[in-house]
């Protein structure tokens, strides 16, 4: 028995070595990379850094919907791409046809925060809706249903995008101010700080909401047992009605941003950013809020970097640099970067 | 004996009689005989403006010559090579209209494709067609390899029977890409980044004007000989650019269609570059007869390369010619004018469509000898849309005309700038 401990102990021991030296490798080659890169444009660097994350605060508004879903009933909600995708189309029509404002101006600004408000109820209306009608019956259901349900569901979204959107993708004036300014020889454009300026009290609020509030308590003693939480006099299905409602609200915000800051909408959006934002979850550690933020962060400024940078693969292997970052990470760390394992719930 | 001989002539009176009978029959048959001919075009997404206006094109001019050609009545069938989910062109779709083209019996040719990529899945169907292979003459692929020498394989791979069955009255991208290069050069542009939708068309278009950009002394700013990809998924290029920016070209080319984010790479690059005044931009004709690109803030100014002759430039060479003449019969129809310069190819390419028809017997097999051997198919000057006599290669099916015409954005409109001759 202790000959067979002291090799398997041993087989464990070359293992890590193993994975610390890859890891140590891969890490210095980043690093190397990134080096190079600074010292060749310190500007471009920060430019392209700064893109990137833009970029990723909006792939965390939606990876955290995918992520407040799978934390309280373990379902990966493939139709919250597409609720975004929705959230975008709402958000054009709402202020460029409904509201007539195309160009920035206090009236534009106005109708933009009428705008944030009325897109995030919209949202949070149709994700109660959908798990109410496609996924409550389903949750004593084998994994598999509610999983192939939230296709269906997704491609029902994507369906009505068609409609109201049209086949093609379709190009906005946005409300917001288009100019930038310069620190350094960077470009800060204006749409970026109020991306940052909606997004970070957005994150913060919801942060509170479900640490610090009593609603927040009952989510996560949900998220741990639905039965003990029911027992304790928990509403479960009202708590998971408004997990969706937070999920779809940040969907509903992301969709406004994305719509303004892009200035262009397309039915099949959120199948591209949907998957992004995923992965993002994924990567962060599927059900971890932080984890979530951390990797939409991360592949926001792999793509920005992969993309900007004077050497660098180019655009068209951005998605391919990111998916061998995950797959990498998934081998060696599958629970993700802040994610952490936990035994299956019987 | 007698009865013999009487027998014999009552036989041969009677056989002669059923003879005559038969031959009046299939002579009246063939007078009467409809055959379809078809469009195959991408009816969604952002090239349906063109593509719609296309159709009509062709619809109005077959009732002007009373669907008629030589002794063939001819109807005309749409077929929609998009699909909603993609917003264009879909292989899938394109290889299910190749075998619905083969199988529809009374089709005996088709006009199209619109994207140089579908034509590389129908045509090698078609040549492969039992009875004979099927034409297809195209107003719009522009890719080289289709009929000539190009990436490898090509065109052989297209045409697994040996014969050729496959013409277009546009020229081609190698031409396309070389004029745009010469034209960036006459407008004192010295250094530019080339862009492309990672497509066949995007590729072949970007790397004819790498090499033209390089052999008149531009200094081209992007890595490989077409330049780099934009990936048609991403949301934003606003990186791209910034990369871009660093190298501080006077001109970005973007080769590729606008279906493929056309829209968010244009406004990025005005966001990051400038406007076209900044950093000229300019595209080869997969973004030409796109309303929704031509009416954007951020394309004014814009360059655009077309293969062949544009409308405006028909109208001024030949005013008073069947091109001239047919665009006003299209405002009279329609009340509108054709979207972009395809439409009246479109009708270029049913024109010779319709010249092999009335010289062949009437099947697919009699349509394509018509166009690829002898001298080939010429549509006179006095009768081609084109405004100028249209002759088509026997051997390669390519177009004899070289005609380019540089085009410019303004005020939400495609204005001609010059035609444009390669050196």
């Amino acid at each position: 028995m202790s000959i067979l401990g002291s090799g398997y102990q041993a087989r464990l021991e070359r293992r890590k070595f193993f994975e610390l030296s890859l890891s140590s490798i891969a890490a210095l080659g980043i690093l190397f990379w990134l080096g190079i890169n600074f010292a060749k444009s310190p500007s471009q660097f920060f430019q392209a850094s700064l893109i990137g994350l833009s970029n990723g605060v909006l792939y965390a508004l939606i990876a955290l919907g995918y992520t407040l879903v799978y934390g309280i009933i373990e379902l990966i909600n493939f139709a919250h791409g597409d609720l975004f995708m929705l959230s975008a189309v709402f958000s054009a029509n709402f202020i460029t046809i409904w509201f007539n404002k195309d160009s920035s101006g206090p009236g534009g600004w106005a109708v933009f925060l009428a705008c944030l408000l009325t897109v995030m109820i919209f949202a949070a209306t149709i994700n109660v809706g959908i798990e109410r009608f496609a996924y409550r019956r389903l949750r004593r259901a084998p994994k598999l249903a509610p999983l192939i349900t939230a296709v269906g569901v997704s491609f029902v979204l994507q369906f009505v995008g068609l409609r109201w959107n049209g086949s093609g993708p379709k190009t906005w004036n946005s409300v917001l101010p288009a100019g930038n300014f310069m620190i350094a020889n960077v470009r800060i454009p204006y749409t970026t700080l109020l991306s940052f300026a909606i997004t970070a009290p957005l994150l913060l609020l919801m942060s509170w909401i479900v640490t610090r509030t009593r609603q927040g308590k009952a989510m996560r003693a949900t998220a741990q047992d639905q039965d003990a939480a029911r027992l304790m006099g928990i509403n479960v299905d009202r708590t998971i009605s408004f997990t969706f409602a937070l999920g779809g609200a940040l969907a509903g915000a992301a969709g406004l941003l994305f719509q303004q800051t892009r200035g262009l909408t397309s039915y099949n959006l959120g199948y591209q950013l949907g998957l992004i934002a995923f992965t993002s979850a994924v990567m962060g550690g599927i059900g971890n809020l932080q984890g979530a933020v951390l990797g939409a962060l991360l592949i926001g400024l792999v793509q920005g970097l992969n993309d900007g940078l004077p050497i660098g693969l180019g655009q068209q292997w951005s998605q391919t640099v990111v998916f061998s970052i995950l797959i990498l990470l998934m081998a060696f760390r599958p629970t993700g970067l802040l994610g952490k394992a936990v035994t299956e719930k019987v | 004996m007698k009865k013999s001989y009487r027998a014999i002539s009552v036989i041969a009176t009677v056989a002669l009689a059923a003879t005559a009978l038969v031959a009046g029959t299939s002579a009246a048959q063939a007078a009467s005989k409809v055959l379809t001919i078809s469009t195959d075009l991408p009816l969604q997404g952002s090239s349906f403006d063109s593509n719609d206006s296309t159709n009509k094109a062709i619809a109005l001019y077959l009732k002007q010559i009373k669907y008629k050609a030589g002794k063939f009545t001819v109807k005309l069938k749409i077929y929609d090579d998009a699909t909603a989910a993609k917003g264009g062109w879909d292989d899938a779709k394109c290889a299910a209209n190749a075998q619905a083209h083969v199988a529809n019996k009374s089709e005996v040719a088709v006009m199209g494709t619109y994207n140089s990529g579908c034509a590389k899945i129908i045509v090698p169907i078609l040549n492969q067609a039992p009875g004979g292979a099927m034409t297809m003459v195209s107003n719009a692929n522009t890719n080289p390899g289709l009929t000539k020498t190009w990436d490898p394989g090509e065109p052989g791979v297209f045409y697994p029977t040996g014969a050729r069955n496959y013409a277009r009255v546009c020229t081609t991208d190698d031409v396309q890409g070389a004029a745009a290069a010469q034209f960036a050069k006459s407008i004192g542009i010295k250094s530019v980044y080339v862009l492309n939708d990672t497509q066949t068309y995007g590729q072949g278009v970007a790397q004819a004007f790498t090499a033209e950009a390089k052999k008149q002394g531009l200094n081209v700013l992007s890595s490989g000989s077409y330049g780099e990809g934009w990936d048609a998924k991403q949301s934003s290029y606003e990186a791209l650019f910034t990369k871009v920016k660093a190298l501080n070209p006077d001109m970005v080319y973007i080769a590729g269609i606008f279906d493929n984010n056309g829209g968010q790479l244009v406004k990025d690059k005005f966001k990051v570059l400038g406007d076209n005044t900044v950093v000229k931009m300019m595209a080869p004709d997969g973004f030409t007869g796109y309303p929704d690109f031509n009416t954007m803030p951020e394309a004014d100014g814009a360059y655009l390369s077309f293969a062949g002759l544009s409308t405006e430039l028909l109208l001024k060479n030949s005013p008073n010619g069947a091109g001239a003449k047919f665009i006003k019969a299209y405002k009279a129809e329609y009340k509108a004018d054709p979207v972009g310069s395809y439409p009246i190819y479109g009708v270029a390419a049913v024109q010779v469509i319709l010249a092999a028809l009335a010289k062949s017997d009437g099947t697919r097999k009699g349509l394509t000898k018509q166009i690829f051997s002898g001298k080939g198919i010429t549509i006179p000057a006095g009768l081609s849309v084109l405004g100028k006599a249209l002759v088509i290669n026997p051997k390669t099916g390519d177009t004899s005309a070289k005609d380019i015409t540089i085009e410019q954005v303004k005020g939400g409109a495609e204005t001609t700038v010059k035609a444009w001759t390669v050196k």
